[in-house]
């Protein structure tokens, strides 16, 4: 049964984050990153009256959110420019609203370090490896899907991620390790 | 031990995305090897982390997308409101001037002499 078309809302509601964190860890800016996930989701919405169900919504949304990043690849002047008069830098800047309800400070410092050693690892991959990551982890997106997405073929989403998630889980266990060590 | 499981291999049963064949052959893998159990916890944990770190679309451009995208379809809603408004003018206006030729025919020919004569005043 082809997927019914969502109203703006469910389909901002349904996809907002994910394409948000998929924008960030393609663009490593926050503040590209906004600007990605806005314009692709304009660009979604505008488009919902053609979308016939023949992919899944979701599938749909990312390649958009995809193809949108590479065209911004190719407005280099204007990615130089942009950096020149930044203060921010190409370093993430602190995520507007993270998914935790645990307010104590310690839980907060954790979550700053975690977060730094998965920025170590994302420095690592390649932004293929970092969205197939986001897809995977954050969507639950099957191979196929992220195959289809990303227009690469299944075998290279398979042997990316494994990559992807080994680098992360190595990155982590340093991580770990350190706090040990500190600890004791 | 021999690890006949490769990593790529352990990431994809994590994912159930491997042949039923495959599943199992990691399967009993895993029952007999602690390193490659602590091996799939690690890359487990590491999805987990990511996903406890990922962050909300800012709701400034949760809010400028929805009104960007609704703008543009009410825009092409009053687009197409217009065109049939135009639309059904030219049709009143043809369906009147076949009538008015059908059924006024004196008074068609008073004004399409007054438009010719109008016309060559111009000329001179």
């Amino acid at each position: 049964m082809a997927p019914d078309r969502p109203t703006p809302e469910e389909l901002v509601r349904r996809y907002g984050d994910v394409v948000f964190n998929l924008a960030l860890r393609l663009t490593r800016n926050s503040a590209d990153a906004e600007d990605l996930a806005q314009e692709a989701l304009i660009k979604a919405i505008r488009a919902l009256a053609g979308f016939r169900g023949e992919s899944d919504p979701g599938t749909w949304l990312y390649r958009i959110v995809v193809n949108t990043w590479k065209n911004s690849l190719r407005w280099k002047a204007s990615r130089f420019v942009r950096r020149f008069f930044s203060t921010e830098g190409d370093a993430l800047s602190e995520p507007a609203d993270v998914h935790s309800d645990d307010p104590t400070p310690e839980a907060a410092a954790e979550a700053a370090e975690r977060a730094q050693a998965i920025e170590a690892a994302m420095a690592r991959l390649e932004p293929d490896e970092r969205a197939i990551l986001v897809l995977r982890e954050l969507d639950g997106r099957s191979y196929e899907e992220i195959s289809r997405v990303l227009a690469i073929p299944l075998g290279t989403v398979k042997s990316r991620l494994a990559r992807a998630r080994s680098l992360l889980a190595e990155s982590l266990g340093r991580r770990q390790e350190f706090d040990e060590a500190r600890d004791r | 031990m021999k690890h006949e499981i490769d990593n790529e291999s352990l990431s994809s049963f994590l994912d159930g995305e491997l042949d039923a064949a495959g599943m199992e052959r990691v399967r009993v893998h895993l029952s007999e090897c602690p390193d490659c159990v602590g091996q799939l916890e690690s890359l487990r944990r590491a999805g987990g982390a990511l996903k406890a770190a990922s962050v909300r679309l800012p709701e400034r451009a949760r809010q400028a997308a929805l009104a960007a995208g609704n703008r543009q379809a009410s825009a092409s809603h009053r687009g197409r409101r217009v065109a049939l408004a135009l639309a059904a003018v030219i049709l009143a206006l043809l369906v009147g001037g076949i009538w008015a030729k059908h059924f006024l025919p004196g008074m068609f020919s008073q004004i399409h002499g007054m438009i010719s004569g109008a016309a060559s005043s111009l000329g001179q």
